[in-house]
């Protein structure tokens, strides 16, 4: 395959990287970022390389050997690339990362969610083999114990569809830990928590209250799309819609915000909140059965708005620049991956399917 | 997976030095154990057994550049193929060093870390391993697991006697006032010229020893004494730095910033370089005080000139509270931890991962104060820096603070699996 060389005032570019953020299964390299377009589903990726000369000494391992005269070449010849020996570690590793990112689970589309627990492990098994062209080759011992402990889990509750590649996975991640002295570490639990306390809600938001079962008929409601790139991952469903409603209940004026949740798998802990903010006012949604929810009083003013400017952005904490995600074109990749799993989890095979082993898992289950 | 055979030579361009290796590699028989499975050598593989004692890149220069001409490409094959022999030999050590561990029950350190040169040497020393290996084993196993592990109940209780806490006072007032005053200042001129070559190959580790040798680090120190620099520099929270106290107590979570720790603090923060130094409890502390007293609180002179040369380039990153803002310097190496900055949105991005706000501005202070603190894990280690890497530490400070940030978005969105078994 012939790729494309462009030079920036920042290094070079290998072939076209996909301009979506979603659709972008990246892997952080010494040197470059390597980007693969999830819709195109092409095995070699983009690079946006920042620095050529580190880049030569894995980069032959991804594209063949010819890549490294076009990336230390002063022209901008194209070059003939051909998958190299860590070509596959490095796009499953890539697409577990996008999977756990922008898989767009969803009730309403019919989407099933991942098992995270998968996407650890094979994440794992792969970065292992990757060590050495990675940016931070420091992070492959944490992968490394997230593996095994998911590993923990998965071998008591493999996955009927997948026996064997699962086994063979587990297998991989427990000998790489072997090799490195890395055992289960009760500590890393207690570490992420410490982490957590800094990351609170915005000051000024206001405390929902409990959402009641005494609702009245509504004075008005709407909806309002939701933007995926402005909630976090596995919060909520890709396909979901916010809705709002204003009450009033005892002469007070109310209102009521709800979005769906993400259908979840392998994590069993609930979602951080969600924050709504409807015309000015602020609230916090909790998750609450299959939706997030929150109500809050607001001035009864609030109805003489004009129908414009009742506008309903959900965002979770920390997520305030969005760039409007079109759920609807993610939601037809994952359908198109999904229907690609099934035929490879037919197959079997455990070595070079396109789809990672949770989406063949989840295209079974489905 | 095997290895892309028969690569076309690159006249004028030289062939990748990783790509020399794994076609050397991949003529090898037995060497499975230091192999991944693209059949190319593990990492640890190259940098503890390859580097240091087959190719030695120190000793032979021309086979230590990322691209090689192709005749040294061929000698550096010809290396890999004569130790052939001696690899497999240590190959089948590492095995039996590994199934010793296990019988042994012993389950601290990374097994590649702590085996793969040993196995090596064993390998040399005794060939392909016969008979009596379980016994040499077990002996080599015992000398790296020596159990004189020092633990750090036994420092902190050193520290806590009121009379060895009046001693190290005393000796902490003596070194901080005798602290002795550095070379002259070294023209600004000179740090910069090493930030514009020190993020490559050529040129960097001589204009870096310059800078050792003129004691430019030390000199560079004595503004850190002026009112809200040091602060500046995310290294204390004080106007002044203030001499540190012995300390009775320390915690991950409470760690003050570098120069505001006490001498516990300070030795806590990089204890598991000196867990199995062997050093006397007595002798670790005292090389504490000496190093608190010492430019940027470091004791090497290499490592002052790197906090030196990162404040520089750091000085790009500076929030705009930062005097330093203004006259920030355009160096190569800035620009590109500037661009690593300017990358990350992209990356962030991609990963669906939220900013927390509050930490944007702090940096620049946050790669200073993780380069400071790799730098003295360095010093207990007794590992000091070589003139080539001083790019990757402070590149690499600066990737970890970014990583780090990541993280931290990370726990509090995702609450994975780590959360349901807690």
């Amino acid at each position: 395959m012939t790729v494309r060389v462009t030079r920036t005032d920042d290094g070079l570019v290998l072939g076209s990287p996909a301009t979506r953020p979603e659709f972008s299964a990246i892997l952080e390299a010494a040197g470059a970022v390597l980007v693969w377009d999830v819709v195109t589903e092409e095995a070699l990726p983009a690079a946006i390389v920042w620095d050529p000369v580190l880049a030569t000494e894995w980069a032959w391992q991804i594209y063949g050997v010819e890549v490294t005269t076009a990336l230390l070449a002063a022209d901008s010849s194209p070059f003939a690339a051909v998958p190299g020996a860590a070509l596959e570690s490095a796009r499953v590793v890539a697409r577990c990362r996008w999977a756990r990112s922008w898989w767009p689970a969803s009730h309403r589309a019919a989407v099933p969610a991942l098992d995270t627990r998968l996407l650890d492990l094979q994440e794992a098994a792969e970065l292992v083999e990757l060590e050495h062209l990675l940016d931070d080759s420091y992070g492959v011992d944490d992968e490394l114990q997230k593996g095994l402990r998911a590993a923990e889990y998965l071998e008591n509750e493999v996955p009927p569809s997948l026996p064997g590649v699962v086994a063979e996975l587990i297998e991989r991640i427990r000998s790489s830990a072997d090799d490195r002295g890395i055992g289960l570490d009760p500590i890393r639990a207690e570490a992420s928590e410490g982490a957590q306390g800094e990351f609170a809600l915005a000051a000024g938001a206001m405390r929902a209250v409990d959402v009641g079962t005494d609702s009245t008929r509504p004075i008005a409601a709407g909806s309002a799309p939701l933007d995926l790139s402005r909630v976090a991952p596995g919060t909520a469903d890709a396909a979901a819609e916010a809705r709002w409603s204003v009450h009033l209940i005892d002469g007070v004026t109310v209102i009521e915000v709800a979005v769906e949740r993400a259908p979840r798998r392998g994590s069993e802990s609930a979602p951080q909140p969600l924050g709504a903010d409807f015309a000015g006012v602020s609230l916090e949604l909790v998750p609450n059965g299959a939706s997030f929810s929150g109500r809050a009083t607001v001035p009864s003013g609030i109805l003489l708005t004009r129908p414009e400017e009742r506008t309903l952005t959900i965002a979770s904490p920390g997520y305030g620049d969005g760039w409007r995600v079109d759920s609807a074109a993610l939601i037809d990749a994952a359908r198109k991956a999904l229907a690609r799993a099934l035929t490879e989890a037919g197959e079997g095979s455990a070595g070079s399917a396109f789809t990672t082993v949770a989406e063949r898992e989840a295209a079974v289950r489905a | 997976m095997s290895i892309v055979a028969s690569p076309s030579p690159h006249p004028g361009i030289g062939v990748p030095r990783t790509l020399a290796i794994a076609e050397a590699w991949s003529g090898l028989a037995g060497v499975e154990p230091f192999t991944g499975r693209t059949g190319s050598p593990l990492a640890r593989t190259v940098k503890l057994v390859l580097d240091p004692l087959i190719l030695r890149p120190a000793q032979n220069p021309q086979l230590a550049p990322a691209l090689l001409s192709l005749e040294a490409a061929a000698r550096l094959r010809a290396a890999i193929s004569a130790a052939g022999h001696d690899l497999a030999a240590a190959a089948s050590w590492f095995l039996l060093l590994k199934r010793e561990r296990r019988r042994a029950g012993i389950t601290e350190g990374n097994p590649q870390e702590l085996y793969f040169q040993r196995a090596y040497e064993l390998a040399r020393l005794h060939g392909t391993p016969e008979a009596d290996a379980d016994g040499v084993a077990a002996h080599t196993l015992a000398g790296i697991h020596d159990g004189t592990r020092l633990a750090f109940a036994e420092l902190r209780a050193h520290l806590s006697d009121p009379r060895v806490g009046r001693e190290v006072r005393r000796a902490v007032e003596q070194v901080w006032v005798a602290a002795k005053c550095p070379a002259p200042a070294v023209p600004r001129d000179r740090v910069i010229r090493f930030l514009e070559v020190c993020a490559q190959e050529h040129g960097a580790a001589e204009e870096f020893m310059t800078l050792v040798k003129a004691g430019a680090g030390s000199a560079s120190a004595v503004p850190l004494m002026r009112k809200g620099t040091a602060r500046h520099l995310g290294l204390t929270d004080l106007d002044l730095p203030e001499a540190p106290e012995p300390g009775v107590s320390a915690s991950k979570s409470t760690l003050p910033l570098p120069f505001d720790r006490s001498i516990l603090e300070r030795l806590f923060a990089s204890y598991t370089a000196i867990a199995d130094s062997g050093i006397e409890v007595e002798d670790l502390v005292a090389a504490e005080i000496q190093r608190s007293a010492g430019g940027w609180q470091l004791a090497e002179e290499s490592h002052r000139v790197l906090l030196l040369a990162a404040s520089l380039a750091t000085s790009l990153l500076a929030s705009e509270d930062d005097a330093e803002a203004a006259w920030a310097e355009r160096t190569d190496a800035g620009e590109r931890l500037l661009a690593r900055w300017h990358r990350e949105p992209f990356v962030r991005r991609a990963l669906r991962l939220g900013e927390p706000a509050s930490e944007t501005k702090h940096v620049r202070k946050a790669i200073m104060r993780r380069l400071w603190a790799r730098l003295h894990g360095r010093e207990l280690r007794a590992e000091p820096v070589l003139a080539n890497e001083a790019w990757q530490l402070i590149d690499g400070a600066m990737r970890s603070v970014i990583l780090d940030r990541r993280s931290r978005v990370k726990a509090a969105i995702a609450r994975d699996l780590l959360e349901a078994t807690a």
